[in-house]
């Protein structure tokens, strides 16, 4: 066995899921999506050396993949409106109730500099830390930014928040 | 921490937990029901995320991965067909199978195993480079399958006391194979109906949790595939005249444990 190829498809393969989701939801178009993806891993193919740490495969791919898109497509980012609905439907086989489908329209109309730090930590299952590194933020201006995201996304499905008082997320907006 | 405190941490990162947290959870009822309420926001945001892949997305990365991979030489092709179907027969092999410490580091004759025709085009085939892409369905049975008889045989991967050399010698040498090279601590090897077939079951210790291997002598698979099945990750290979499989809960485990066994593994018959 070719262990450079074994080495790729353990660990860059088998995490392309997360790593397709993870563009989909930063440039909300499939077809952006795919193609960032495979750029995305055209690019680890050929500098999987560079790899040191194995743990860190996903963790790396993301980082390839947010200078990619910074690159492409930061000057034509797809307006919301342009979101397929079909898309955000699911093409079948998990969730398609009417709260996953509301979920996910707030999660496209979620600006991305919200949905991202949102994106890392769930998707990337990076630290607040490391989100803060890599987004060149302070750690209290990426907590404001989680606070936030997941704010507006559960008032998606509860309404305003009743377990938050306001003086909370007024207070946390100054840091 | 008090309320205001425990819910701004909460929503920032639901998943976070320390000794602050779960002793406000124990002495507020209304913040413990608040964190089981995020709790179940966090999984349906999850499944909100989860959108699935364009079908063939895997496919069209591995062709263009192909593309850019330079085309095989003469000479590495007899490498990877030497790597894929190698069988080292060492001299008097026979008597030793069982006492495995007695042809390490012996000489041994390496003969290259005989190739028909037909097992050479079939073997270029798969040494194509396709190794990169999963290929759909056509083993996701068997993958299914490993998968389905890790989780059955519930005491493999519990087990925690090293299995003795003669023990594991035996159990490979039922199938006529051998290890050439350690494979690390085996905790568990025992000779098991996977699906339909039989196969040598070896759980190795790996640094970062048990690691299955599946040695399925009799189930050919055309090329390596890497999957992932109910929080697992592996990898098939194509082993002699079967597959290897691999399986672990970190895809790292998984590709340091494919090198070192397709390194290791032998067949004598
Ligand atoms: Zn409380
Ligand atoms: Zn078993």
């Amino acid at each position: 066995m070719q262990s450079r190829e074994v080495r790729f498809q353990a660990l860059l393969m088998s995490v392309m899921a997360d790593v397709y989701r993870y563009a989909f939801w930063l440039c909300r178009d499939p077809h952006h999506a795919e193609e960032l993806v495979q750029e995305t891993y055209l690019r680890a193919w050929r500098s999987l050396d560079s790899l040191k740490d194995d743990k860190a495969a996903k963790t790396w791919l993301i980082t390839i993949l947010r200078r990619e898109h910074a690159r492409c497509f930061e000057r034509n980012r797809p307006d919301i409106s342009d979101v397929d609905p079909e898309v955000l439907a699911g093409h079948g086989g998990y969730d398609t109730s009417t709260e996953a489908f509301s979920l996910r329209r707030a999660l496209a109309a979620l600006p991305e500099e919200y949905a991202e730090p949102l994106l890392m930590q769930v998707i990337g299952g990076y630290t607040a830390e490391e989100i803060a590194r890599l987004l060149e933020l302070s750690p209290s201006a990426v907590n404001t930014r989680l606070f936030r995201a997941r704010s507006k996304l559960r008032e998606v499905l509860d309404g305003p928040d009743r377990d938050m008082p306001a003086t909370v997320q007024a207070d946390h907006e100054l840091s | 921490m008090n309320c205001l405190e425990f819910r701004r941490r909460f929503t920032i990162d639901p998943s976070g937990n320390g000794p602050e947290i779960a002793a406000h959870r124990q002495q507020c009822p209304a913040c413990d029901r608040f964190a089981e309420r995020m709790g179940e926001f966090e999984k349906r945001l999850r499944q909100a995320m989860a959108v699935d892949m364009p079908e063939g997305m895997a496919e069209r990365i591995g062709r263009r991965l192909e593309a850019e991979t330079p085309k095989l030489t003469e000479e590495s092709l007899d490498r990877h067909l030497e790597s894929a179907v190698r069988v080292d027969v060492p001299e008097g092999l026979a008597g030793r199978i069982l006492l495995r410490h007695s042809f390490e580091r012996q000489r041994r004759v390496r003969r290259r195993w005989y190739l028909s025709a037909a097992l050479a085009a079939g073997l270029a085939l798969a040494v194509g480079l396709s190794i990169f892409w999963p290929s759909p369905g056509s083993h996701g049975g068997l993958a299914h399958q490993v998968v389905a008889h890790i989780e059955e045989d519930t005491q493999a991967l519990l087990s925690r006391a090293q299995v003795r050399d003669f023990a594991l010698s035996a159990t490979l040498a039922t199938f006529g194979m051998y290890l050439e090279e350690d494979i690390g601590s085996v905790t568990y090897a025992g000779i098991c109906e996977v699906g339909t077939t039989l196969g040598a079951h070896l759980v190795v210790a790996g640094e970062s949790g048990p690691v299955t291997v599946i040695v399925l002598p009799y189930k050919p698979v055309q090329r390596a595939r890497a999957f992932q099945a109910d929080g697992y990750t592996g990898l098939l290979l194509p082993a002699h005249h079967g597959s290897v499989a691999v399986v672990a809960q970190h895809p790292q485990a998984v590709a340091s444990t494919a090198r070192r066994v397709s390194e290791a593994l032998r067949w004598s018959l």
